[in-house]
This record gives C-alpha cells, structure tokens and sequence, in this order.
C-alpha cells in the first residue's frame, strides 16, 4: 500500500512501482483518473499494456522532469536537455517502439514530443517506399498517380 | 584485441507497424518540408493528411515557436552573382558561411541581368514561410521551401510620362480573415524636390485584387519596406513609427522616444517578437526594444556598444536573434555581430563580414502554397 503522497501503478506483467504522485500525474491520463476517482489514490492503478520494463523507463524519465519542475535550480533547462539527449539515444529500437506507444496512451505530453523528434529525426532522409516498410503502410496510388504526384516537387527526391 | 562488427544503422530497422494515426501525424509535423514533399506519395491518407490546411498551419506554428530554430532559413541575395542563396540558420550560427551549409535557390522568375532602374530584386518582407519579392517592379509571394509562387497583378495606377511613382510595400497577415496582404505606398516627386505618399493601395491573396484605401501621411519619403508585427505593418517616419493595422485598414502613429534629440541614424527589426530599433547617434549603437507593443514609455535598451563606422549599415533592415548561450546576433546585410551582453561598452563585438550580400531575410520553412488560399 501506498504511503500519503504517493501512488502505486502496475504493469500489464504483474510488476508494481510506487512513485510520487507528482511524478506519477506528468501522465495527464493517470492525473484524471486520480482526480475523477479517489479509489485510484488509495489503491493501484493498473497500467494496460505496458509491461514492467517500460514502466521503468517511464517513471525514469517523469522522475526528472517533475523534480526539474518544482526546483529549477537543481534541475536546470540545460541539465534537462542533456538528460533528454541521453535518454533518447540510449533507447534501442524496440522499446522506442513500445515508448511511443505508451507516453501516447499515457498522455505524457513532453515525452511523447521527445520521441516524435526523435523519430522524425530518423526517418527524414528515407525513401517513400522506406517509410511504407516502417509504418507498415500500403502504397494505394497506381504508379501513373504516384509519378504525377513526385512530377510536382523533382527536387525534393 | 577487439574486433569490430558493422553494425548496421538503427534506422534501417526502424519498424513501427500500426501506429495510431494521431501519432503519425505527430511525428509528420516535427519533418522539414522538403521530407513532407518527399513523402506525399506514400499513400492517399498521406497525400491528403499532408496538404489539409489544419496540418499545414499546426506544422507552421511548431516550426515558428522552435526555440533552436530547426526549420528556420536565411534568404541571402549575393549582388555579385545576381543571385539567391538559402542558408538554415542554425548552420549559420555556428559556421558563417560554411560552403555546405549554403545552396542556391531560384528565384521565381530570372532576375533581370541589364542596367537597372533600381536594385533587380528587393526583399519585401517574409511571414508565414511566404517571401514577398520585388523583381523588376512586379511583385510576387513566393514559398521558397515548396518553390510554389504566385505572381501579383499591377494596382491600376495610372503612370504617365510626367509623373514617376516610388513604391515602397510591406507585407504581412491578416488574422481575422485568414488572408495575406501586401500594402503598396506610391510616393510622387513633383517639380523633384521632395516625395508625397499620394496613394496607398492594399492587396488580398484571398481576392487577388488590388484596392485604394485612406492615404498615408503625405509629406514622407520611406526607404526601407513595412516592418510586419501584431497583425500590423510599420514605417519608420522621422522620430515616430507609423502602422496600419491589416485588419482594419487604420493608421496609428507612436512616438520613437528613444535616443532623445541624438539619434541619427535607426532601422526597425524584430526581436523575440517585439518592435525594436537599432539606432546609432554616430558615438554609439544601442538596441532599443519597446518591451510593451505601443507604449512609448516601455522602450528598454538591450544594448549599447561603441560606434565603428564599419559597423554600420543602415542600407538593409537589420535581424535579431538571441542565441541560447543569452549572446545576441545582428546580421545587416553584409556584417553579422555578435554581442555578448557581458562584455563592457567598449569591448567590439565579434564581427565577421560577407561581402556582397545585400539583403538577409529570415523565414521559416512552411508548406503555405501562395496558389491555394486556405479557408
């Protein structure tokens, strides 16, 4: 059970983590449920979908921006970016994947632009037909289409 | 002894299958323009997320508000070889002039190679991504990231041999109705001796058509191209700014107080969003700022550094920006200053010189089409 203050959140495996409830609501998902229904503050809350693992990284990564927010002297702006840098470039591949998918559930707004940038950053020199493989999209235009279409901007390619 | 094994690159397994497409589009809005191009092709739902006009302004207004300045360009115009070039900002901040880090860009249309009435390109102005070109006496908004432009029609002003009209122009955004404008200023000389404004003409994208509106006040001569901030233009007029809001077409005047009955020699710019004042009373340079909007009183001086006359140019508008470290960069035409605000007075600022350059613009990549006006 979960001392005053603090909340505890499990994982879809079974694993639970108890955090500072300031750490807890960077997630705007977790702060409603919270705010709508004060069982969640006193029990667990269970996380759907995101195993033990990830959670860790989670409560890493709000952990240091809710502590840089309440004291920005410690924490500052410069310090945060390093952290962010670092904290990105460690990630292998698929757990940005499962990230991306989690802080988006979550709603952890300043992660999840982290990791948009982060993706972005990857993916913006790729070729077309790259970016279908990775998103795993299915090309719908017939090759007369898609030529009209890559006519208009040559320079682009 | 270690041996070393390829590693292939991250990227190139990168997979992200079945992303929620809010995600995607939260990933596609961080891509520069040239990519989103680029992918256009990969699907219909791709095609059509990429030219809808919420994605176009929610790109605009990220890449506006980064702070690193990511997706932000410089429009240099290299006199010597009549010629455009694009530089990214941040490239330029760190190495000026770095042979990579520029490229050559066309202009709309060719710019004229004859002995000229007048400069054969001026910089109007730039919002939203969109430049505003004056090539040869006609005027074009151009989107130099998506290479889409839209060539102006004349205003109807009758010219006759007997009088010869200056036009000076600004160009900026209209909010309220969603519309770009330029606003052109005509100024006769007659008998020679001195220029009136005499008529005042205001351009709409929306309806691309030209209309008379209120003149200005008459007994200016205006050299450089309206200032655009807080959905208005602004003229520098003697010791006053004179704007015209784009929405509702009226004037208003506020006093430049800055600099007492000294001041000599002043360009308007922009800095971190405010109207501000590079002035020099031929002793000193200093920035003024007015940190309020139309509060004569909330001039504030940013700095004051110790006049050399090679580091004046008053020919072009000058650009200002902060960099992270607090340093301030002032590039006017040929001269980029860096100003470090802990130096003393009489500390010159670092200063490195690209000759031939006549105009820097600062725009941000946008995928705004100048031949499509959104609703």
């Amino acid at each position: 059970m979960a001392s005053k203050g603090n909340l505890t959140l499990k994982s879809c495996n079974g694993k639970e983590f108890i955090v500072e409830e300031k750490v807890a609501v960077m997630s705007t998902t977790i702060k409603n449920m919270v705010d709508v229904d004060d069982s969640f503050a006193q029990g667990v809350i269970p996380i759907i979908g995101v195993d033990g693992k990830i959670l860790a990284k989670l409560i890493e990564y709000c952990k240091e921006h809710a502590e840089a927010d309440e004291d920005e002297e410690v924490k500052s702006e410069e310090y945060l970016k390093k952290f962010d840098e670092k904290f990105v470039d460690e990630l292998n591949l698929n757990d940005l994947y499962d990230l991306l998918k989690a802080s988006n559930y979550l709603e952890i707004t300043k992660l999840l632009n982290l990791l948009c940038q982060k993706v972005a950053s990857m993916i913006k020199g790729k070729k077309p037909e790259e970016i279908r493989r990775i998103f795993n999209i299915k090309n719908d235009f017939t090759p007369e289409e898609e030529e009209e279409i890559n006519r208009q901007n040559p320079w682009a390619f | 002894m270690d041996s070393q094994i390829a590693i292939p690159q991250d990227s190139d397994l990168l997979t992200l299958p079945d992303l929620p497409f809010e995600l995607i589009t939260d990933i596609l809005l961080r891509l520069p323009v040239k990519s989103l191009l680029k992918f256009s092709c990969v699907s219909k739902t791709w095609l059509s997320l990429i030219s809808s006009s919420k994605f176009i302004k929610s790109h605009l207004k990220l890449s506006s508000e980064n702070k690193e300045y990511t997706h932000h360009k410089l429009m240099l115009f290299d006199m010597s070889y009549n010629s455009l070039k694009s530089c990214s900002l941040q490239s330029f901040l760190d190495a000026p002039m770095a042979d990579d880090a520029v490229t050559n860009i066309s202009p709309p249309v060719e710019l004229p190679d004859k002995p000229f009435r007048h400069d054969p390109l001026c910089v109007v102005g730039s919002c939203d991504g969109l430049i505003c070109l004056d090539i040869d006496y006609d005027l074009y908004l151009w989107n130099p990231s998506t290479r889409k432009y839209k060539k102006l029609p004349r205003t109807t002003i009758e010219e006759g041999p007997e009088i010869f009209f200056y036009m000076n122009c600004g160009f900026g955004y209209d909010k309220s109705s969603d519309n770009y404008k330029v606003v052109a200023i005509f100024e006769e000389s007659p008998a020679k001796k001195y220029y009136i404004a005499t008529q005042v003409w205001i351009y709409g994208l929306k309806t691309d058509s030209w209309r008379r509106i209120v003149n200005f006040r008459k007994e200016v001569h205006l050299e450089k191209s309206g200032k655009f901030l807080n959905g208005k233009l602004h003229w520098e007029v003697g010791s006053s700014v004179v704007s015209i809001d784009l929405e509702t077409e009226m004037y208003e005047e506020f006093e430049l107080s800055y600099c007492g009955k000294y001041r000599f020699d002043s360009a308007l710019g922009k800095f971190e969003g405010k109207l501000a004042a590079l002035c020099s009373d031929y002793k000193h340079i200093h920035l003024w700022v007015m940190k309020e909007y139309g509060v004569k009183e909330s001039w504030t001086k940013i700095f004051t550094v110790s006049y050399r006359i090679d580091l004046w140019s008053n020919y072009c508008p000058p650009l200002l920006c902060r960099r992270k470290n607090g340093e301030i960069i002032v590039l006017q035409g040929w001269l980029l200053m860096v100003y470090n605000l802990k130096d003393d007075l009489d500390k010159d600022p670092q200063v490195n010189r690209f000759y031939g350059f006549i105009e820097a613009n600062l725009y941000v990549e946008s995928l705004i089409n100048p031949l499509v006006m959104m609703d």
